[in-house]
Parts: C-alpha cells; sequence; structure tokens
C-alpha cells in the first residue's frame, strides 16, 4: 500500500510565498492493517524556512532534515499545554505522548496510523526552540506555536530580522561592485545579488538596476557562516513576481511578526483592505511593505492602517475596517 | 553601525506627498507632532518627547570658582549627546558634525540669550558661583532634535532647584534640601527652537520635519523665540537661498508655536508642582501609560525570607570548613620567609601526572623511585643555597624555579646521576626520558 | 535581626523607542534606567569574532561624561549578558546594549541589569536563560536590607548585587563593597533568590501582557 498526498496553499498577489506542501508517505508492512511509518513534510517559506518534519515511528526509515533541528524526544510532557501561551526564554517544554495518540485520532484521515512504540516522537524546533538533552528549550519571549504533528515554534515581535534561505525580501540597492550589487535587506550583513540572477539577463543583457533601487528576492544562501545571496528567479529562471519594483509607491518598516501575519494563508488583513479600494502590496519577510495605491492619499491610508494593525486583535481589526469602509462610502 | 539606506522610491514619494501638501505621519505643514513633558523624581530632571524623538535632560550645579573676566556671573554649561541608543549610526563619544551644530546652537539659543539670571547665581564674587550644567541625551532619533532639545533644556532649568546658600561675614552655608526649601533658577524668558524644513530650493515648506523628511530636505531654517516673540537665535543650513517673506512667514509661525508650547511647559510645570506639594506621587513611574500593553506594574512586593538564615546554614554546613591558616611567618633563611602552607606547583603536579602515565605505560610501578632519583639530582645541582637549606631539613621541592633549574642543566649531570645509580638503569633511563619533556615545558 | 524584604515598586516599558530594535525602561522606586538594543547587526571590523557575536554594553551616566565606575558597571553586565546570550548563533554580527541612567536612587546596578534582561527579551535575542539583578544592603546589626534606596545605601556597611539566573536560580555575577562574613554572604544570596522569583514572575507577566494581543 503506498499512497502520497500534497497539498499546496499558495497565498495573495504573488508575494505573499507561504508554500506549505503535506506529504504522507504510507508503507504496509505486508500485514495490511499496519504501517512502518508516516512522513509529514511541511515546507514552509518562512519563519521556518524549509523545515522538515519528520515523524518517524521506526528508526529504520531514513531520516531526512535539513535546516531544521529534528529530534528525538524520550516520554516527554506539557509542550502541548503551553501552545499558544507565552513562553520565555529559560523555560524548559516536554512533549506529550498522550496528547499524540489524540492527535492521531484527530487527524485520524491523514494520519490513520498506529504507533508501534509510543516512547518515542520526533519534534521539529522553529524559531527560538533548541534542544537540550530529551526536552526543548526555550532561547526567545513569545507566543508557543505549534503545528500537527510536531512542529514547534515561538512566534515573537522583533524588529531586526535575519536572513533565512527561502524568505522572499525587499531589498535597496546600494552598490555595484563588479558583477555582483550589494542589497540592504536590514540584517547585520549586505547580501549580494548577481546581475545574471534576473529575468532574461545574460553577460551581454544586464539589467536596469540602480543603487537605491528596490528589489524583490528570494533567498539561496543565508548561514549564519556565509555572506548572505538573493536572487531575483526561481530555479526555472522566471521571475514570478521578483526582481526591480517600486518606482512610485511608499515603503515603510513594521515589525516581523506583523509581517508574519499579514502572510498567513487566507490572511484576513489584506483582503479585507482590498474590498475598500484597490491597491498593490509587496510584503517582504524583513519587515518592510511597499504599498501603491491610485493616489498618495490612499497609499498612505494603506500604510497607516498596516502600521496601526500591529496592537490590535482581530476583532479591533474588524470593528476599525467597518468603520473605515463606511467613512469611504 | 550604519544608517538604513532611504531608497529612491521613498525620497521620490515624500517629495511627491510634499508638493501635494500631505506627510507621512498626516499631518498638515504646519502642525507639531505630540509633545508630552514628563517629570523624574529628582528636581531637573525631564524626559521630552516630540513624537517618537525623545530627549532626556538632566541640570546639575556645583560651586566653582567664576571666570576671570566674569567675577560675578554664574556659568551655564551645555551638553548635547547622541547617545547610540537614538540611531544606529550616532557612535559614542564621536564629535560628528551634527552634534557640534546641534551644540552650538543650543548655547547661542540659552545662553547667548540671557535667558537666565546668570548673577544670581553668583555666592561671593570672584570666589565662588553657582555652575550649572545641563545634560541632554537623545534617546530615540526620529528628526528634529533641535527642538526637541531646547524644549528639555528650558523645561529641565525651569524645573531645577539649587541648594540655598547663606553668607554670614566670610562664612558661606550651603544648605542641604532637608535644612531649607532649595530654589529655583531666576529664568526671564524661555527660549523655545522651531525648525522648518525647506524643499525643492525653498518651495514647499514644513514644520517640525520628521527622521526621512530630514533626509530629504534641502535646506533647514532654525528660529529660535521666546513667547514675547523675540527672535533669540535664528539658524538658516543647507545653504538655500531664501526670500524675505519666506523668513517672516516662518517666523510668524515660530510666534504662533513658541506660545503654545510655552503654555505647556507652564502647564506640565504647573501640575508638577502641585502634585510635589500635596505631596502626591511623582516620577517616570506615574507618567507610565498604564493602559498599554507594553506597560506593566507591581506594587511593593514582600519578600518572604523566613527560611533565608535556615538555608545560608545548611549551605556552611556542608561545605568544607576553611583551612585552618599558618599564622606564623616562617623564617627558612636569610631573606626568606613563608607565610602559610602555600599550593602546590601547578607545573610539578603536571609531570608527576605525566610520569606516572609514563611509567605505566613503560614499567608500570617504579615511579616512586624513579621521582626520588630526580629530587635528588635536583638537591645536587643547587649549590650552596640548597645545602643550607637542607640543614633546616627542607625536603619540600615543590618550587616550580627549581624545577627549571633542572631543565637547563648540561649534559653532564645526567652522566653524573648515571654513575652515582648504576644499579638503576631502569630508573636513569626514565629520569633522562622526563628531562627531555621538561624541556619542553620550558620551551 | 530585622529585616526589610520587600521590594520597591517595579514597573517596566517595553518596546518604548523607534529605532533599537529592542528597548526597555526599568524602574525600581525612583530608580530608572532605559535599555536600548541592536543587535543582530553589522559589526566593526576590528571588533568581530569569527564563532561568535560581539557583545557590547554602554553606560551612559545621567550627569557628565562615563567614568571609570561606569566602565566597570558594564564590563560586569557585558559579563552577566555574555553568559546568557546564544552569541554563538550569530557569528561576526554585533550585539550593542545601550544603557542610560534615568535616575538613581539606589540599586542602580541591579536596575541595569534588569532593563538590559527585559531589553535583551523585547529584541528578541536567543538566550539561555534570563537573569535579574538584585541587590541586598546590610547594615551593621547584620540585618539585610532587599532592593535599598539611595539612603539606605549610604547608611549600610556592606552592599552586594547579584545577577542570578531563571533556570537553577543560580548566581551568574556578584559584586560586593565593604565587609561581611560568609554566613552574611550566603543568607544574601538566599534572600535575592528568593527576590529573584518575584521578579522571574513579573517579566513573565509583563511579557503575557505585551503578547497578550498577539
Amino acid at each position: 500500500m503506498r499512497q502520497r498526498e500534497v497539498y499546496r496553499a499558495g497565498a495573495g498577489s504573488g508575494c505573499t510565498s507561504v508554500l506549505l506542501l503535506l506529504s504522507k508517505v504510507l508503507r504496509g508492512d505486508g500485514r495490511g492493517q499496519q504501517a512502518e511509518a508516516d512522513v509529514l513534510v511541511v515546507a514552509i517559506s518562512s519563519p521556518l524556512a524549509f523545515s522538515l518534519v519528520f515523524v518517524s515511528t521506526t528508526l529504520a526509515f531514513p531520516v531526512l532534515a535539513w535546516q531544521q533541528r529534528v529530534l528525538v524526544l524520550q516520554m516527554a510532557l506539557r509542550a502541548e499545554q503551553r501552545v499558544g501561551q507565552p513562553v520565555l526564554p529559560g523555560d524548559v517544554l516536554l512533549t506529550p505522548l498522550k496528547d499524540r495518540e489524540q492527535e492521531d485520532e484527530q487527524d485520524g484521515a491523514r494520519l490513520a496510523l498506529r504507533v508501534p512504540s509510543p516512547t518515542r516522537l520526533r519534534v521539529t524546533c522553529g524559531p527560538g526552540l533548541r534542544r537540550q538533552g530529551g526536552s526543548l528549550l526555550v532561547t526567545r519571549s513569545g507566543i508557543l506555536r505549534h503545528r500537527a504533528p510536531s512542529l514547534y515554534w515561538v512566534d515573537s515581535q522583533q524588529k531586526r530580522y535575519v536572513p533565512v534561505k527561502g524568505d522572499h525580501v525587499i531589498g535597496i540597492v546600494t552598490a555595484k561592485s563588479g558583477d555582483v550589487f550589494k542589497v540592504d535587506v536590514g540584517g547585520s550583513e549586505q547580501a549580494s545579488l548577481s546581475y545574471l540572477a534576473f529575468e532574461g539577463a545574460t553577460k551581454r543583457n544586464r539589467p536596469n538596476v540602480q543603487v537605491g533601487d528596490l528589489v524583490y528576492g528570494q533567498f539561496v544562501v543565508a548561514n549564519k557562516d556565509m555572506e548572505p545571496e538573493l536572487v531575483c528567479i526561481d530555479s526555472c529562471g522566471r521571475a514570478v513576481g521578483m526582481g526591480v519594483f517600486g518606482h512610485e509607491g511608499l515603503l515603510f518598516k513594521v515589525s516581523l511578526g506583523l509581517v508574519r501575519k499579514l502572510l498567513v494563508p487566507q490572511g484576513e488583513i489584506i483582503q479585507e483592505l482590498g474590498k475598500i479600494y484597490p491597491f498593490e502590496i509587496v510584503i517582504g519577510m524583513n519587515g518592510r511593505i511597499w504599498v501603491k495605491a491610485k493616489t498618495t492619499q490612499r497609499t498612505l491610508i494603506v500604510a497607516n492602517i498596516l502600521e496601526a494593525c500591529e496592537h490590535m486583535t482581530a476583532e479591533q481589526r474588524k470593528q476599525a475596517f467597518a468603520k473605515f469602509s463606511d467613512n469611504m462610502m | 553601525m550604519r544608517e538604513p539606506p532611504l531608497s529612491n522610491c521613498e525620497k521620490s514619494f515624500l517629495l511627491k506627498a510634499i508638493r501635494e501638501g500631505k506627510r507621512l505621519d498626516g499631518r498638515e505643514t504646519y502642525d507639531y507632532r505630540n509633545i508630552k513633558i514628563s517629570f523624574g523624581t529628582d528636581y531637573g530632571c525631564c524626559i521630552v518627547e516630540l513624537g517618537r524623538t525623545r530627549v532626556l535632560g538632566q541640570v546639575s550645579c556645583e560651586l566653582v570658582p567664576p571666570k576671570v573676566n566674569r567675577p560675578t556671573e554664574g556659568i551655564i554649561f551645555f551638553n548635547l549627546e547622541l547617545s547610540p541608543m537614538a540611531s544606529p549610526a550616532f557612535e559614542l563619544g564621536r564629535q560628528s558634525e551634527l552634534l557640534i551644530k546641534l551644540n552650538r546652537l543650543l548655547e547661542r539659543c540659552l545662553r547667548n540669550s540671557k535667558c537666565i539670571d546668570t548673577e544670581s547665581l553668583c555666592v561671593v564674587a570672584g570666589e565662588k558661583v553657582w555652575q550649572v550644567r545641563v545634560d541632554l541625551h537623545l534617546l530615540n532619533h526620529e528628526g528634529n532634535i533641535i527642538d526637541a532639545a531646547s524644549i528639555a533644556a528650558i523645561v529641565a532649568l525651569s524645573h531645577f532647584r539649587r541648594h540655598d546658600v547663606s553668607i554670614q561675614g566670610d562664612e558661606v552655608t550651603v544648605y542641604t534640601p532637608e535644612e531649607r526649601e532649595p530654589v529655583p533658577l531666576s529664568i526671564h524668558h524661555m527660549p523655545i527652537c522651531v525648525s522648518f524644513a525647506f524643499f525643492q530650493q525653498g518651495t514647499y515648506l514644513l514644520v517640525d520635519p520628521s527622521d526621512r523628511e530630514e533626509r530629504v530636505l534641502d535646506g533647514m531654517l532654525v528660529i529660535a523665540m521666546n513667547k514675547h516673540r523675540e527672535i533669540c537665535t535664528i539658524q538658516s543650513s543647507g545653504g538655500i537661498m531664501l526670500l524675505k517673506e519666506q523668513v517672516l512667514r516662518c517666523s510668524k509661525i515660530a510666534g504662533v508655536k513658541v506660545t503654545e508650547i510655552t503654555e505647556l511647559i507652564q502647564k506640565a510645570l504647573e501640575n508638577d508642582k502641585k502634585i510635589r506639594k500635596e505631596g502626591g506621587k511623582c516620577g517616570f513611574v506615574e507618567s507610565m501609560p498604564q493602559q498599554w500593553i507594553t506597560a506593566f506594574k507591581v506594587e511593593k512586593a514582600p519578600v518572604d525570607v523566613t527560611d533565608v538564615e535556615e538555608k545560608a546554614e545548611g549551605i556552611l554546613s556542608r561545605a568544607e570548613p576553611p583551612a585552618e591558616a599558618v599564622s606564623k611567618p616562617v623564617l627558612w633563611a636569610t631573606g626568606t620567609a613563608q607565610i602559610g602552607e602555600g599550593l602546590e606547583s601547578s607545573w610539578r603536579d603536571m609531570e608527576e601526572e605525566e610520569g606516572q602515565v609514563e611509567d605505566e605505560d613503560d614499567e608500570g610501578a617504579i615511579d616512586d623511585p624513579t621521582l626520588a632519583v630526580t629530587q635528588n639530582i635536583e638537591m645536587e645541582d643547587i649549590s650552596g643555597k640548597e645545602e643550607k637549606k637542607s640543614d633546616v631539613d627542607v625536603v619540600v621541592l615543590s618550587d616550580s624555579e627549581e624545577e627549571e633549574v633542572i631543565i637547563l642543566e648540561p649534559e653532564e649531570s645526567r652522566i653524573h646521576t648515571r654513575s652515582k645509580h648504576p644499579a638503576d638503569s631502569s630508573a636513569t633511563k626514565t629520569t633522562a626520558g622526563k628531562k627531555k619533556r621538561k624541556k619542553k615545558f620550558a620551551l | 535581626m530585622e529585616r526589610d524584604c520587600c521590594l520597591r515598586v517595579f514597573a517596566c516599558e517595553q518596546n518604548l523607542l523607534s529605532r533599537p530594535d529592542g528597548s526597555a525602561s526599568f524602574l525600581q522606586g525612583d530608580t530608572s534606567v532605559l535599555a536600548g538594543i541592536y543587535g543582530p547587526a553589522e559589526v566593526k571590523v576590528s571588533k568581530e569574532i569569527f564563532d561568535k557575536a560581539t557583545l557590547e554594553v554602554i553606560l551612559k551616566p545621567k550627569i557628565g561624561l562615563p567614568a571609570v565606575q561606569e566602565k566597570n558597571q558594564e564590563q560586569i553586565i557585558r559579563n552577566t549578558c555574555e553568559a546568557v546570550v546564544l552569541t554563538t548563533l550569530h557569528p561576526r554580527t554585533s550585539i550593542t546594549i545601550v544603557l542610560q541612567v534615568v535616575s538613581d536612587a539606589g540599586s542602580l546596578l541591579a536596575c541595569c541589569l534588569n532593563a538590559a534582561c527585559m531589553g535583551l527579551l523585547d529584541a528578541g535575542l536567543p538566550m539561555k536563560s534570563l537573569f535579574c539583578g538584585v541587590t541586598c544592603a546590610l547594615d551593621f546589626e547584620g540585618g539585610i536590607t532587599l532592593d535599598p534606596t539611595d539612603k539606605q545605601e549610604k547608611e549600610s556597611r556592606a552592599l552586594l548585587t547579584f545577577a542570578i539566573d531563571s533556570v537553577e536560580k543560580k548566581v551568574l555575577t556578584i559584586t560586593s563593597k565593604g565587609s561581611y562574613s560568609i554566613e552574611e554572604l550566603q543568607q544574601c544570596i538566599a534572600t535575592s533568590q528568593k527576590a529573584a522569583e518575584k521578579l522571574f514572575q513579573f517579566y513573565r507577566d509583563s511579557v503575557s501582557r505585551k503578547y497578550s494581543k498577539s
């Protein structure tokens, strides 16, 4: 028995970059009912950048993980109860086993597999978590989030961006040096962007990029030890919305938490705003947002509303939007 | 660190918006941002917020001899600092051009305008005067530093109280605040700076420019004025040509703004005075926005310390008692003395360990005789002084210096050793090996 | 032995400055310190460390220029932060903690430590654990005063400031002035550990409040 399901959820305007890929591999062991392993692969652009989550119940199954830590937890408890609550650095989280079984029942359609030995559970740590022995150590303050079956991360409200591979960001070109552009992305180091990394660019046909221009690109190299590198094409050489943009319009900075809030799949904020009047928006994972509407006034309104969203609950936001669209009518 | 760069799109958008008479934060052309003044518990301490630009002001004073050319005048000293906290572009202790410009402007605005009666700061003519020091720290830079700083300076000066002084004959008595109520400085008027930013060679004008507006402006005009509409300082920078009408218009606007700001300052000062008089709570804790989710406050928290003593005792009882110190100095030889046991030489420890390891590798159990041999060599090599020592029956040869002596020993000594202990050849072999190792240590 | 074991009113405001990556103002009674944190940010080549972030602490006095005392305290705070911040996660970057004394009414170093920790929390820098600063004053009768005011500090025989971590409540830093016995030291440590629990609870509550809308 072999079965594969793929879910794909892309969101918004070509700029939002959330790709959720769930893949499940089920293998029968000949006895029909019992399966050896189930695999859940989640690849999200950020904050968890191509993290692979693995739920493997047998160690014989090949381990595939890059970028994020995959760890094995022994008899863990209590992390589930902390989901949605604020955590602080130094907190130690343990993952429960009972809940895991319940979860299996809930996600029966997707993960209809029983766990042969319930003592081991693989958990993926997202940002803000580290492995400490058999448990998780919180290293950043924020709200603990969880995605089934065993992906955990801390959602915090930072301002400073740290490049992550696969992230789509808005950069400002600061210099041309040889055949690369230096791009400020708000991190600790300027990113490099090759002039060949644009759609249709060749050695003869250089892209028209000036110092001070905005580029929307994706990180192909981003780790703590190397200079980050941006590209404005995908693996097939197409631009898919990336490249130089924004000869008009307004660029402003918000917190990284707000950007993530705006970029959640089926995010309400952008959709609700779009109902009021049309506008163009580019959101970079580095906390930069570019907006352009028909008039200067409208551009400013959109920018101010987005900034204000940072400190509003969903309820307050709805009220504010309702009030605002009434005024516009 | 460097300032994040300004993109072309921001520049063009800002200029376009200014042409249309719009500003990023929704203000009108002549609007100031919100001004908030809060006071600390000390006299002469205030924080002024102009929008998100924030300046901390503190006034202090001390008695100093006056300047020779002005024996009856007190001294006022201004010091604005651009803290690295305010912007990543500011470095600690660097006298940037901007900083010098701002400090100079502040001095002209507040000292040269004679708003403070410096003669009243004289205690004994030619001998003792008060030196008033105004420290201003920029905490957050979101544009228009000078206006915020000038407001902070004048607010801090008006809020400040100095110690009362009395003179009886030659005797000068300075009273503490408990003895006598401190006295305020005498301030004639309150000069306040108002900044105007010009764009497109003076075609467009904005009051109170924000950080991003400052980065695209062509020229700037700062007018310091008091509420009686007397201009105290005027400065134009950026090299733009201004028309006479423009300057006049700016001074009119400045007059209105200064009246508004002065009223606000006086209200804030009166409010603080009232609270202090009533003995109410003052200080920054009280001015913190309690309703904001980023702010949090707890009242006095008692700490239960009932079992502290037991705990401390427990820890101490479990701990090893401190070693008995030898209080009597021991005289080993003339010119040498020792107090206490001293620590074991770490050099020796290492060697012994290594020697042991090697012995285990080589022969197994002859480590003790080997050591004895080495010690013998050492004894022999060191001359007269050593002999004296042995007279006093010193067997502890833990001193590292002595070990070093043996390291630099010439070949002969080894031969000598061999002749002395012909039977124990295996031990000598180890000694030789050890010596080589010791050389390594010495190197 | 009489004891004044009460922490003064304490309050904290986070994210109050727009320019730094993290900021916090911490108030203990009338003592108040403002912290602004930048990082992980660009580092000067001369200060670059290849396998970890360069941690810098700048303490600005309210009056005048920084003197030896400030430099000493900067070093104490820097060493404390270095012990908990996971600097290896951001090599070749700088983490700058700028502390501004807003008002000093006793227990200043403890307040600086608390402001630094809240600022680091706000900036979202990775940390092994939290830390807090507690000051104890010993009077001539041997009584311990927690979180002393400047007047109490002056009257004290010895003044001890501890930095305590949040996981095991162990002492990260001790700095003291004056003479005291081993028993008194242990008592002060035990008292500070108790006080630290209160402070960590306060940290937790203020962070919960900050995230109450997300």
